[in-house]
């Protein structure tokens, strides 16, 4: 069940602020969307270890290699300065 | 090759424009056709139907230096070169990177970003000499199956304007399908190269999980992704992975060797020998009649040529659509999380604080089926619904890569429809988010396995639209799938 608070939750864990009527409609959506997945329920699943899927061994080495430069990063963030990517403010007045 | 005097003469643009990539290949090496003169063909077709009153809207950017690259490519020749595809030109979609330019993903969140690096695969093309014409439209970050999804608008199926050329690749097959392209690169998650091969009424192939690197792909499922092939042969599309599958790429770690590289040309192979099943849950009475005739028609085809056919149960297919829907935005809330308006790509302005700005960013910046799909894969990856969702679709996935394992032994390819309906309309699903999702049923099943699957132009409904038909094989068995496409593509094409 996708109740509002269900929506709130989900909007902050996908760091999005719906509109309201968006959030009407996709709070709809979303339901008609789980419902059809309990097709799922039908079929034995399988027991696997999710966690188990990438050992030390798939890793690359940790060798060197080049990176790139700070000019590159600097032409795509929207606003850097003194080698640093500039964000708003992140603790609120408040919260200090 | 040589080609007939009454030929050579006749190469007006529109000549050009219908040649393939091989075609073209043997044209140029040949020195009847410059490089430069098959880019001013493409552009011009391209800048022709920019005008009509209903466009494909195929490219969201035609590079202004292509014939610049194309000159090059013909002075390289005229110096000795000899790349493998020196000269050809080729689209690509707007989520593989090409260093220096725009990469948008068809989505507002990444207005401006251009490329620091090129794909893998765009490397490889260009060391052989391929010269890009430009960026093809696309469902935002590959999420969609009408190509509806994207800022720049929907692309129109050359073959009916007021119908979808199917997606997420959409403007790679509707350009290699209106003449504009002779070939373009796609990606693959869950049927993004094949649904609109099938509903454009070209070639598309999904090569499998590990063949091609995908470094340079914007990520949406990684588990699933793969870069693909639109073309108007088979040819060209075994003559492009000779390129791009030349071997492992430590920069993707699920890049195998496969020798695809060394393999020769391509023969027309008796069929006898082969075994090829049809998963009765991919040819039910679900489908639409006119496609199921189409692909009837194949299935004697397969058993002229000498193959055996037979229709085989795979009841977990049933469930792969819903399996992918949990997985693949499960993997995309991930991946599409890096998507903050930090380091790349635009920022919202007028933000108070660091969350309100990563909000707002994410809220203008993406359209309603990335949010879709971002929330869908956050609450199935919920504490409290994992279990239920996610937790279970592996299992399920896990399920199906043992049944289709254990059909593989008996049999050595699958056959179905592409899709289960011919192109439908533009807006005819775009509200309905799950009617459009389950056009997937035909596609998402090699996904989820990591097996190679190829769509051919099987033939038409009775008014005119192109119908797929695809084959799915074991993984790495590409070449297996080639010959056998190639052997029909030269009993029907023409």
């Amino acid at each position: 069940m996708i109740d509002k608070q269900t929506m709130r939750n989900l909007q902050k864990l996908s760091r999005l602020k719906l509109e309201p009527d968006e959030e009407q409609s996709l709070a709809s959506q979303l339901e008609n969307i789980l419902s059809y997945f309990e097709v799922l329920g039908g079929y034995d699943a399988v027991d696997t270890d999710l966690k188990a899927s990438v050992t030390p061994e798939d890793l690359r080495r940790d060798d060197s290699a080049p990176a790139f430069n700070r000019e590159v990063l600097e032409s795509l963030a929207v606003e850097f300065q003194d080698g640093h990517f500039v964000v708003p403010r992140i603790l609120d007045i408040d919260d200090e | 090759m040589s080609f007939p005097v009454f030929w050579i003469s006749m190469m007006n643009d529109r000549r050009l424009n219908g040649l393939t990539l091989s075609e073209m290949r043997r044209a140029l090496q040949a020195g009847e056709v410059s490089s430069v003169e098959l880019v001013e063909a493409f552009r011009n077709a391209w800048e022709e139907d920019s005008s009509n009153e209903k466009p494909v809207n195929g490219y969201v950017e035609f590079f202004a230096d292509a014939a610049q690259q194309a000159r090059k490519a013909d002075e390289a020749r005229a110096a000795g070169g000899h790349g493998k595809l020196l000269g050809l030109p080729i689209a690509v979609k707007d989520n593989i990177q090409i260093a220096g330019r725009l990469t948008t993903c068809a989505s507002n969140i990444l207005q401006g970003y251009r490329a620091p690096y090129s794909a893998t695969v765009i490397e490889r093309l260009e060391a052989a000499g391929a010269v890009f014409l430009g960026r093809a439209n696309m469902d935002e970050f590959a999420m969609g199956s009408s190509c509806e999804y994207s800022c720049y608008g929907a692309v129109r199926n050359p073959h009916d304007r007021d119908r979808t050329a199917g997606g997420s690749s959409g403007g790679s097959a509707a350009l290699v399908a209106a003449k504009q392209a002779p070939f373009a690169l796609g990606s693959d998650t869950g049927g993004s190269v094949r649904l609109p091969a099938s509903f454009c009424g070209v070639y598309g192939l999904k090569p499998s999980y590990g063949t091609l690197s995908r470094y340079g792909l914007v990520a949406f499922g990684s588990s699933l992704d793969q870069i693909g092939f639109l073309a108007r042969s088979v040819e060209d599309l075994q003559l492009v992975l000779s390129v791009a599958a030349a071997g492992v790429d430590p920069r993707d770690q699920t890049s195998e060797k496969t020798g695809f590289e060394n393999a020769g040309p391509l023969r027309a192979r008796s069929l006898s020998g082969l075994t090829i099943g049809i998963p009765g849950q991919l040819v039910s009475e679900a489908v639409d009649p006119q496609v199921l005739q189409v692909f009837d028609e194949f299935r004697r085809w397969l058993e002229s040529a000498g193959a055996k056919t037979r229709v085989i149960s795979i009841p977990v297919l049933d469930a792969c659509v819903a399996m992918y829907y949990i997985i693949a935005p499960a993997e995309a809330s991930s991946n599409l999380s890096r998507f903050d308006g930090v380091k790349y790509g635009r920022r919202a302005a007028g933000a108070e604080n660091l969350d309100a700005m990563y909000e707002k960013t994410r809220e203008e910046g993406f359209g309603p089926e990335v949010k879709r799909r971002i929330l869908i894969g956050n609450y199935v990856l919920s504490s409290g619904y994992y279990d239920a969702y996610y937790k279970k679709a592996q299992g399920v996935r896990a399920l199906l890569q043992q049944r289709m394992d254990a059909v593989f032994e008996e049999v050595d390819l699958l056959a179905s429809p592409t899709s289960p309906t011919p192109p439908f309309r533009l807006g005819e699903k775009v509200d309905d988010p799950l009617a459009m999702y389950l056009t997937d049923i035909c596609t998402t099943p090699a996904n989820l396995t990591k097996s190679p699957a190829l769509s051919l132009p099987g033939g038409r409904t009775s008014d005119g639209l192109p119908v797929g038909v695809q084959l799915t094989g074991r993984r790495f068995c590409e070449m297996t799938l080639l010959e056998t496409a190639y052997s029909w593509e030269r009993e029907h094409a023409g």
